[in-house]
């Protein structure tokens, strides 16, 4: 899923698109309005996080010259102006969300999450449902379910699962994890993958000590290992 | 501004005109005083002419001597005549031996006698006398003898007699036995002064004199009283008015004398001043012009007498009064320049004028107050704006520091060893500390944005208890540290539409007051639930909790528990907004009593998708 961070302070920026990218996205920047339009046309993203204050065009202008070109796509404006005419104006001009500065990374990716399956509801996408062994993960929803527990996903989470789903009983090498799941073009040297999938078993495996969702193939990569449940196909 | 000073002009205008017509009253006042003065000299003069002649004309005639004697013995008396109850001239008749002066005045008044004036109005008199003395008498209700019963003739007062008995008859009887023992008295003290007298006179003449006054007595209808009474007759003959003054004797005889007119004439106008300015006037006239001219004039409205040399067209009639007795049928009038009063009314232009001038200053006072006031609030939009601004400016190194510091943190966490975790600890201070800078922005803005116009809601879609846990996981970690664990209840799971910034403005608010104020507590209870579209969170401590004292206070902007340094910092205004906040939600932040700690719950209405 593609997204366009316009933000003209360097630091905010680049800190979102880490976060973005962290999250699976495919994240490109544009430092002021102009630019913004320019990368959208050529992009197309999925969504769009817009600041208000931006040299050149404001963000309220990208956001109508955005809207111009694609009416139903989701637009999140992230500012330091909270006043409520600020967001008035953004609501009018069709935005989703509105995150005003400071705010935590949790909430962004929150935020982002819940714009994300409005995406996917929109654009009318089937819901992809799919199961590993005692874990049910709806890829619309970003979200997991083991009994009644529901489980937040990233999008990260939901690609790399789900390609080790689509490959069931296969051993996938790291670089071909990274480069589809995380849609990167090239393979970095350190232990990115190794990290999120540690994390990811803590939130997802029964006993992260003992994987059996995604587990570890020692000197290629992971595997997921399906297996029988009574009842269950 | 307009309506108070158009009723300030009003009402100024409105005394101005009151106190002229006041001023102009009181001038006329004094001048009239002024008249009532000169006229007491002439009431003064007549009554001093009154004694004298009261004096002269009690004394008994004898003879036609003793008359001419009164007569040339003062310059004031004209002629003197005397006439018998039986209304016939006693003197100068023909019958007796007149001089050509006492036949010449025997012409002008037989008239007069003839047609019985001065009979009647020497009756009218005693009439007027009886009712005074018998008023005077019913004071003292019942009368004791017959004297009081006489005297009460007039009256009303009725006696008492037997049931229908005639009053009036009852009345005449008592009557004719007065007057026979008033007649008896009155003879025996004519008898008495005649003794006195000496009785030098020749004893023919004084007898004959004499007897024809008996006898005209003898025929006298004795019905009238005999009472002395005295009083002034004014005729109309030759060069105008004329001043008879009369005594009635008590033997019915009445004694006239006819006044000299040119004498009391000259006499008046030597008793009137030349000037009549006194300081009291010339006080009320300061410095205006004394322009006026005092008259006598008579009924025909001619003028006797005049003084003061001005012409009288461009003069107004100032004061006027009936002259006393007997020149009553005279006038005192004074005119005066008409810019007496006009001069006065300045007094009211000038009042006038000064309330113009007073609401002229009022309305210049209001209008620096006004323009100072607008200069005020122009500053203090300023100072909003500017703190809006600052408050801008700060949000975004703001964010980046706990962007950055949670991004931070969550390398750390791929790091292994003691190293990181030292860090982390450190981060944590760094993200919790933003956080609360955040929050002390936000309700600044939240605060500052409600004085300058009133908050509105920006409502999504959501889940109340997600928000809820948002919140909470970024305190967890601060309330991890001072030992405080975090027990949920959540049961708000349903999507509804709320504005989820005020949401996480009240909770925080709640949590950061448990986190300053409840750090000596163990837990605390955040639960939500859903119902009916309100959603209710309820954030319950077991810290030192709230005094009674204070449970409305805590609402109020910029109360605090305490001011004290060493107490929890903060604004003061938390609570405030959040109540705020929740109430423009359609819902409610209230403080619920408890046993232990504080009871929050934030209730909210919120629509079911």
């Amino acid at each position: 899923m593609k997204v366009l961070v316009a933000e003209d302070d360097q630091f905010t920026r680049d800190g979102l698109a880490e976060v973005l990218r962290d999250e699976g996205y495919d994240v490109t920047t544009a430092p002021d309005g102009m630019t913004a339009i320019e990368q959208f046309r050529q992009v197309r993203p999925d969504f769009v996080c817009l600041d208000i204050m931006m040299p050149g065009l404001s963000g309220y202008e990208v956001c109508k010259s955005i809207r111009a070109l694609d009416a139903e796509l989701p637009v999140i404006f992230i500012s330091a102006k909270s006043e409520e005419i600020d967001k008035l104006v953004g609501f009018e001009l069709g935005a989703d969300d509105f995150i005003t500065k400071p705010f935590s990374l949790r909430e962004v990716v929150a935020r982002i999450r819940a714009v994300t399956r409005r995406c996917y509801a929109k654009q009318g996408k089937p819901t992809d449902v799919f199961a590993m062994n005692d874990l049910e993960i709806n890829r619309g929803q970003l979200r997991a379910r083991r009994g009644g527990e529901v489980i937040e996903l990233s999008l990260r989470d939901v690609n790399l699962l789900q390609l080790l789903w689509e490959n069931k009983g296969k051993a996938l090498d790291r670089r071909t994890i990274y480069m589809d799941a995380y849609g990167e073009t090239y393979f970095p040297a350190s232990r990115t993958l190794d990290q999120h999938v540690s994390q990811l078993r803590k939130r997802i495996e029964s006993d992260p000590q003992r994987p059996r969702i995604v587990c570890t193939v020692h000197g290629i990569g992971y595997r997921f290992d399906p297996i029988e449940i009574p009842g269950k196909q | 501004m307009i309506l108070p000073t158009t009723l300030l002009s009003w009402g100024g205008y409105q005394l101005a005109q009151k106190q002229s017509e006041q001023i102009e009253t009181q001038v006329r006042e004094l001048l009239a005083d002024q008249l009532t003065e000169i006229d007491s000299r002439i009431k003064k003069y007549f009554s001093i002419q009154e004694a004298l002649l009261e004096k002269a004309t009690s004394r008994p005639f004898p003879t036609l001597d003793s008359i001419r004697e009164t007569v040339n013995s003062t310059g004031i008396i004209d002629n003197i005549f005397i006439i018998n109850p039986n209304d016939s001239l006693a003197f100068p008749n023909l019958i007796s031996p007149l001089n050509q002066r006492e036949r010449d005045f025997h012409e002008k008044i037989k008239t007069i006698v003839e047609d019985g004036d001065i009979r009647n109005q020497v009756l009218q008199t005693l009439g007027i006398k009886r009712n005074r003395v018998g008023a005077l008498q019913n004071l003292n209700a019942i009368p004791q003898d017959q004297t009081d019963a006489t005297n009460n003739l007039n009256s009303n007062w009725v006696p008492k007699t037997g049931a229908g008995q005639d009053f009036q008859s009852g009345q005449q009887s008592l009557r004719r036995s007065i007057q026979e023992n008033l007649i008896q008295q009155d003879t025996q003290q004519e008898t008495a002064r005649d003794q006195e007298s000496g009785g030098q006179l020749p004893q023919q003449l004084n007898r004959r004199f004499f007897n024809v006054l008996s006898d005209r007595e003898k025929q006298t209808n004795r019905s009238d009283v005999l009472e002395t009474c005295s009083g002034w007759f004014v005729w109309y003959w030759g060069r105008g008015l004329n001043l008879i003054y009369w005594q009635r004797l008590a033997s019915g005889r009445i004694v006239c004398v006819a006044l000299e007119r040119s004498r009391w004439m000259s006499d008046l106008v030597n008793e009137l001043p030349e000037s009549i300015a006194n300081p009291t006037d010339r006080e009320l006239l300061s410095n205006k012009k004394d322009v006026r001219t005092t008259r006598i004039v008579n009924s025909n409205g001619a003028t006797v007498y005049q003084w003061g040399d001005n012409p009288t067209d461009d003069l107004v009639l100032a004061a006027d009064i009936t002259v006393s007795q007997p020149l009553n049928s005279w006038r005192l009038q004074m005119a005066v320049d008409p810019s007496i009063f006009k001069s006065q009314t300045t007094v009211g232009a000038n009042i006038v004028l000064g309330i113009v001038a007073s609401s002229i200053a009022l309305i210049a006072v209001a209008w620096i107050f006004i323009r100072e006031y607008n200069k005020e609030l122009t500053e203090a939009g300023r100072r909003v704006s500017f703190v809006n601004q600052v408050s801008h400016e700060l949000r975004t190194p703001l964010t980046n520091i706990r962007m950055y510091a949670e991004l931070l943190g969550l390398d750390l966490q791929r790091v292994n060893g003691i190293d990181s975790e030292k860090a982390q600890k450190r981060l944590s201070v760094v993200e919790s500390e933003s956080e609360r800078l955040s929050r002390l922005i936000g309700n600044v803005l939240t605060f500052a944005g409600n004085q300058k116009h009133k908050l509105k809601l920006h409502e999504t879609t959501g889940v109340v208890d997600d928000c809820i846990e948002s919140v909470l996981s970024s305190f967890a970690p601060n309330l991890e540290k001072i030992n405080l664990e975090i027990k949920t209840d959540f049961s708000a799971s349903k999507e509804v539409r709320f504005d989820s910034d005020v949401l996480e403005q009240i909770v925080g608010n709640l949590i950061s007051n448990v986190e300053k104020y409840a750090s000596d507590g163990e837990h605390v209870c955040v639960s939500t639930r859903y119902d009916n579209g309100v959603s209710e969170i309820v954030v319950q401590d077991d810290g030192f909790g709230v005094k009674p004292a204070d449970r409305n206070k805590i609402f109020e902007p910029f109360w605090r528990v305490s001011n004290d340094l060493k107490h929890a910092s903060g604004t003061g205004i938390g609570l405030s907004i959040s109540r705020e906040l929740a109430r423009l939600h359609g819902g409610d932040l209230r403080l619920n009593p408890t046993e232990i700690g504080a009871c929050f719950v934030v209730t909210l209405r919120t629509t079911e998708i």
